[in-house]
């Protein structure tokens, strides 16, 4: 049996690097990847603290690019040798909701390193991982213009989540509100800028986090000072912001994007809720007129747009990297991105 | 010149309407058992008006105060005397932005409505200043 280095949650809180089974392709449409990069995300931070329940010993990671190792006989679009980003979502590609352009609510919705609930795929945070479905889930990548591998590594997750968010209800020229200054609204105010919004404010209370929202021309409210509704409404006029996006998934938060938010404007949320039920002032929003998106992100219809702005120098999600690690020190790195010490953290499974 | 010689004036009217509000038979239940905080800021001459709806006495102070508000607006003090008289038409003045507002529409709503008994009242309280001012 061959083996690989991979990071493993035992239990919640309990992240360790183990000596694992590596995976081998089961089907023709599947593709095996080596691993050159991966990244923690605030989504494995849910089962990390418990939020969401998984089995024991799952390994983690949905964010990562690889080198193809192996291709099975359905595969067209890459090769062995190519290098490639993931979408940390799988579809299947002819449910009702894929034909429909909702491959984040397909009928068969698969997420790399979250256990048996999301299709028992083994994560990327490891030497070797399986993609299935290969021709829809991955992007092959080239060294042509700008952008290198760890802006495109964000392509199959935070960048596209954040992209997306803010890309299915901006009109030029509109404010937005960004709530959570973490990788992905960072991400979806970077977008915003892009997509054409007048002025982007970011809604945070962690220091570092919000530097880096103003470095990129946003302006950082910092939620632990001032109380971010009056800040907002200042700066639109008394208006609130036309886009607010939750990203950060605590009906805080939640709370706070419904406050935000401008008459005749829109809530997107990357955020993720398990709530039962969470109050809101409905009647509020009714009257607003508020639009409210959600949901797991439909990552493939927006790898290649922003894939493209990649390589046009428009969006360089590297930027937010605050840490490289070698993967042996996941552990370390989990508690670090999990106390907020660090704003993202890449890890380099070779070492 | 407007029609507030001074803030002092403004308290006396329009606050005026709110305490006489309070003590109506009528209106004075419906307004504390609203449960609003409203704040108003009034322009020219300036005021910061706070209305506090509550069980068991309603409060009208004027100055900055520690309470939140729920509900804020914005508007010159004329705007404000001409409302209480019934000669101004809220909701073209939001679109104007003569006025503008913050906070929870559907309060917004339960209170705009709870204000017309009060008109007459207003105009009673400004009678002699319009008989002096003539
Ligand atoms: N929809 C999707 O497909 C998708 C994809 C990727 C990530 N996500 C989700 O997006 C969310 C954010 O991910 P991340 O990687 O940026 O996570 P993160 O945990 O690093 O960032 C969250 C940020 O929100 C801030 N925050 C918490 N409560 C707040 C409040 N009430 N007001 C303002 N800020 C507040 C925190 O300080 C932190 O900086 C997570 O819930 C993650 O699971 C969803
Ligand atoms: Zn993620
Ligand atoms: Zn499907």
């Amino acid at each position: 049996m061959a083996t690989m280095k991979a990071v493993v949650l035992r239990k919640p809180f309990e992240v360790v690097v183990d000596e694992v089974e590596r995976p081998t392709i089961t089907d023709p449409a599947d593709v095996l990847l080596r691993v050159d990069l991966t990244a923690i995300c605030g989504t494995d931070l849910h089962p990390y603290d418990g939020r969401i329940e998984l089995e024991e010993d799952v390994v983690l990671g949905h964010e990562f690019v690889g080198t193809v190792v192996e291709v099975g006989s359905a595969v067209n679009l890459v090769s062995e040798g190519d290098r490639a980003v993931a979408s940390c979502v799988v579809s299947c590609g002819h449910c009702r909701n894929c034909n429909r352009g909702r491959p984040g609510q397909c009928a068969g919705t698969r997420i790399f390193g979250l256990g048996l609930t999301f299709g028992s795929l083994s994560g990327g945070q490891a030497e070797y991982v399986v993609v299935p479905n290969a021709d829809l889930t991955l992007r092959k990548l080239t060294d042509e213009g700008a952008g290198n591998d760890e802006d495109k590594l964000f392509v199959g997750d935070i960048m596209a989540t954040g992209y997306e968010a803010v890309r299915k209800v901006i009109r030029p020229g509109d404010s937005v509100a960004v709530v959570g200054a973490g990788p992905v609204g960072l991400c979806a105010a970077m977008s915003a800028n892009v997509l054409g919004a007048s002025r982007v404010m970011v809604v945070d209370k962690v220091a570092a986090r919000l530097k880096e929202a103003e470095a990129i021309g946003a302006v950082g409210i910092d939620a632990s000072v001032t109380d971010p509704t009056e800040a907002v409404q200042d700066l639109t006029d008394w208006r609130g912001a036309d886009v607010v996006i939750d990203a950060v998934g605590h009906p805080s938060a939640l709370l706070s994007a419904c406050a935000l938010v401008a008459s005749g404007g829109s809530i997107s949320i990357p955020g993720v809720y398990l709530e039962d039920s969470i109050d809101i002032p409905f009647g509020d929003l009714y009257l607003k007129g508020v639009s409210i998106h959600q949901g797991v992100a439909n990552i493939i219809n927006y790898m290649d747009e922003t894939l493209a702005l990649i390589a046009a120098g428009k969006l360089d999600p590297s930027r937010f990297i605050s840490h490289r690690m070698p993967m042996s020190e996941a552990t370390e790195a989990y508690r670090m991105f999990a106390e907020r010490e660090a704003t993202k953290i890449v890890l380099d499974p070779t070492r | 010149m407007g029609y507030f010689a001074d803030a002092n004036e403004v308290d006396k009217y329009i606050g005026g309407v709110f305490r006489a509000a309070a003590e109506h038979p009528e209106s004075g239940p419906k307004f504390r058992s609203a449960g609003i905080n409203l704040r108003v800021l009034y322009t020219d001459p300036d005021v910061e008006m706070w209305v506090l709806m509550r069980e068991p006495a309603m409060e009208v102070t004027t100055g900055p105060s520690d309470e939140t508000a729920d509900i804020t607006l914005m508007m010159r003090s004329d705007t404000g005397d001409k409302y209480w008289r019934g000669e101004y038409n809220l909701a073209v003045g939001l679109a104007k932005g003569e006025v503008k507002a913050k906070g929870p529409v559907n309060k917004i709503l339960k209170l705009v409505p709870l204000t017309k008994p009060l008109f007459p009242m207003y105009r009673d309280l400004v009678a002699d200043k319009d008989a002096a001012q003539a």
